[in-house]
């Protein structure tokens, strides 16, 4: 269940303004880069990129449409050929997505979100800061399961609910849970696009990740909400009084209702648990890496719509948000012309010959990087640009760590801004709609941040400490990033 | 058929169809007296019947549109223009049943039944007159029908080109104070049997709506609507709490900031359009922020179709 309404409303003078402005940065990128030596499909590819990457910053609302006429252009100057372009629109992950998409909608149907949120705002001794805390760990680990979007939709309805029966401002309480959530969309490759991508491109599967993501992500979940409850202290303390006076009085924060969440919770554990056994079902069938992880959600998803047959259609064309699925798929082709064309090599070399070739010394540069590019640019835009850089760079040295510092620091360089990430948009379009709240860019930049900041160190940190076991659980697990031939 | 918009009320006001000083006392021999009047024009019509049809309607929604003064009506097939009656009484006519004072102007009209503007067209350049005329004693006065023909047809002579929303609005909806309790708003809703009611400032001006879908809303938590089916939660008792507070939940604190609102010359079709478009069942008519009266969509239907 995805918000693709976030509008802006631009007057003509300053589309045609801002439209200038990206052709003529992506013109001048092309001719600076046949100056540096590229051939012309290597300017032009580019050229290209960077205008996607513009189009979102610059016209989020038509970042779709930059991306098609995109494409149009890599296909008409012979950049990318057509089987390249259905290659790299890396379909796998879009029907992944879409799968997931569907179970979404079926899990809500069914009461399981219902259940999660009736559940927090029942729990015994709540308190001011149990509630944020709970609330915004429950949002984290809800993103894990199904994603960052879906999780702040539902977990700041909570926030606006029980706001509103305390007559507080739900503003710090929910940035509270959305850089929580930002966080916790790293855990797992359902969290959050980049995950799935990320996992595909890497050949990390679901067990991978809960190895070496989840855990890094429940130590960075932990500093965040830290930092957080930390930051908003004074709120907390206003909402514990408000909280203890409305329950002296007798008045509870929701009606006490027995949900029915058995359906949910099953179709939720069938999914995880074919999710979670792909890769021994792979070599028990000798498929394909990541085969059966990517098709298993479009299998679970075939079954919800044969259970529930009445609102099969309305799964699809309701609950899939094809808009971004799109953006997605084209985006992909874009990223993957780079490498088509021999870009993402030279790229490389750039990237190895300005920081070194320690991945001691990348995986900072790499965090950094990435959660910079990712707090100004979707990250989805900036990963499919790095996967090959990345991938490039594994051929040299050993790749692993490489791939979690982007992962690290795409979802939580989501927090560094107010448009980091999607979840961000959607839960700021839902204050203002709720509360009519404006968050300005430096409220939300203190203390995202902070907690970005922070967060980031903890994977530092955490990938400089497990790399060598992460060296020999790869060896032993014969693990290599898809097409190259470097064993660790 | 004759267009009302193109309808002179010097055409509709005739002196051979007004009779001044009714004989009649009750409400019926008026009609029928005023209906005698009209014998020439609606031949081919049963007088009996359309008696039976206009205290029919009286029955169901008494036209006693302003202190002192009835507009009775009647939609006949085959009638070929708008036709008029009046009659003016001194001592008043006895209308509803001794239930309201004595009417002293019965206007009964006469419309074509495919022309449903006509009677409301009419009824609106009615009421400017009347406005102007403001005492409706002074029409009673009138001893000749000439007299009573000169003093409505003063000033300007044709009726509203078309139908907006000035003329099919409630000008004197119920509404609320957002300073109003929530336990206010129950008892307004229940007695008045209202769906939407607008709440307004000290000043007069719109601050929103609030509507029975509210008051549901209130007490019903936002998580237990993403659910398909909700049939098997059984225990549920959602309105427990919101009784408990009624005295101290505030209208401002849930009333619902957007609502539809139209300015008040738009024209009657817009208003059909947004009925259907916008899913709503009231309009606000507002001129800024000052509420002039709401349309609703079972008075809009009413008033096209029956009235």
């Amino acid at each position: 269940m995805h918000d693709g309404s976030v509008t802006n409303a631009m007057s003509t003078p300053v589309l045609v303004r801002r439209a200038l402005l990206l052709l003529v940065l992506a013109v001048a990128a092309g001719l600076a880069g046949g100056q540096s030596g590229f051939t012309v499909n290597q300017a032009i590819a580019a050229s290209v990129f960077l205008s996607t990457i513009l189009g979102t910053l610059l016209f989020w609302n038509l970042r779709l449409a930059i991306a098609f006429l995109g494409v149009a252009v890599l296909v008409l100057t012979h950049s990318l050929d057509l089987p390249s372009l259905v290659k790299a629109t890396s379909l796998p992950v879009i029907l992944f997505l879409a799968g997931m998409m569907v179970i979404v909608g079926a899990l809500r149907d069914t009461g399981f979100f219902t259940w999660v949120v009736q559940s927090i705002v029942a729990m015994p001794r709540i308190t001011g800061r149990k509630f944020i805390s709970v609330t915004a760990v429950a949002s984290a680990l809800l993103a894990c399961l199904v994603d960052e979007v879906t999780s702040i939709i539902f977990i700041s309805a909570l926030v606006f609910q029980v706001c509103e029966r305390l007559k507080l401002n739900p503003a710090p309480y929910l940035i509270t849970c959305v850089l929580c959530t930002n966080v916790g969309s790293a855990g797992t490759m359902m969290g959050n696009p980049v995950g799935i991508y990320i996992g595909s491109q890497a050949g990390l599967t679901f067990i991978d990740f809960i190895l070496w993501a989840f855990p890094v992500m429940l130590l960075a979940l932990a500093v965040t909400l830290g930092v957080t409850l930390l930051w908003y202290r004074r709120e907390l303390d206003i909402f514990d009084e408000r909280l203890a006076d409305r329950l002296g009085r007798n008045l509870s924060l929701v009606p006490d209702i027995k949900v029915p969440h058995r359906q949910g919770v099953a179709l939720l554990a069938v999914t995880l648990l074919a999710i979670a056994s792909h890769h021994q079902l792979e070599n028990l069938l000798g498929l394909e890496t990541n085969s059966v992880l990517l098709i298993t959600p479009l299998a679970c998803a075939g079954c919800v719509m044969i259970w529930r047959h009445r609102r099969a259609r309305f799964y699809i064309e309701r609950e899939v948000d094809w808009w971004t699925l799109l953006f997605f798929m084209l985006l992909f082709a874009v990223a993957g012309t780079l490498e088509h064309v021999g870009l993402t090599h030279k790229m490389a070399h750039g990237f190895m010959s300005a920081f070194g070739t320690s991945p001691g010394a990348l995986t900072p540069i790499i965090i950094s990087t990435t959660g910079a590019g990712s707090a100004f640019v979707d990250n989805v835009v900036f990963v499919a640009a790095f996967s090959p850089v990345i991938r490039a760079l594994s051929e040299t040295m050993f790749g692993m760590p490489l791939w979690w510092a982007m992962l690290f620091g795409a979802c939580f360089g989501g927090n560094i801004t107010l448009i980091g990430s999607t979840a961000n948009i959607v839960a700021l379009g839902l204050l203002e709609k709720h509360g009519h709240i404006h968050i300005t860019f430096w409220q939300w930049f203190k203390v995202g941040a902070l907690s970005a900041v922070a967060a980031g160190a903890v994977a530092w940190g955490a990938l400089h400490f497990t790399s060598p076991l992460m060296q020999r659980y790869a060896a032993a697990r014969n693990w290599q990033t898809p097409g190259n031939s470097q064993v660790p | 058929m004759q267009n009302a918009k193109q309808v002179a009320f010097s055409g509709v006001f005739q002196t051979e169809n007004i009779i001044c000083n009714l004989k009649a006392p009750t409400r019926d021999e008026a009609l029928v007296e005023l209906l005698d009047l009209l014998a020439k024009d609606t031949a081919g019509f049963d007088p009996e019947t359309m008696l039976r049809d206009l205290v029919a309607r009286e029955a169901l929604a008494p036209t006693v549109v302003y202190p002192g003064i009835a507009v009775p009506h009647l939609r006949l097939a085959g009638l070929p223009r708008l036709l008029l009656a009046v009659g003016t009484s001194v001592a008043g006519v006895e209308f509803n049943g001794g239930r309201e004072a004595p009417v002293h102007a019965i206007f009964l009209i006469l419309t074509p039944q495919s022309d449903p503007n006509a009677y409301l067209q009419f009824l609106a350049g009615l009421s400017q007159k009347l406005v102007a005329i403001k005492d409706v004693r002074l029409l009673a006065g009138c001893t000749s029908p000439e007299e009573l023909c000169a003093m409505l047809t003063t000033g300007p002579d044709t009726f509203p080109p078309f139908l907006s929303a000035r003329h099919v609005m409630d000008p004197k909806p119920v509404t609320l104070l957002e300073s109003d309790h929530l336990g206010t708003a129950i008892d307004t809703f229940c007695e008045r049997q209202l769906h939407d009611i607008p709440v307004v400032d000290e000043q007069g001006d719109v601050r929103g709506v609030v509507s029975l879908e509210d008051l549901l809303r209130l007490s019903l938590p936002e998580h237990l609507l993403w659910m398909d089916d909700l049939t098997p939660i059984i225990q549920f008792e959602p309105f427990a709490d919101l009784l408990r507070k009624s005295r101290e939940t505030k209208l401002a604190d849930f009333m619902r900031e957007a609502f539809v609102r139209v300015s008040p010359d738009v024209p009657a079709i817009q208003l059909a359009k947004t009925f259907l478009l916008d899913r709503t069942r009231q309009i606000l008519v507002m001129e800024g922020r000052q509420l002039l009266g709401v349309v609703n969509l079972r008075g809009f239907i009413s008033k096209l179709f029956w009235a």
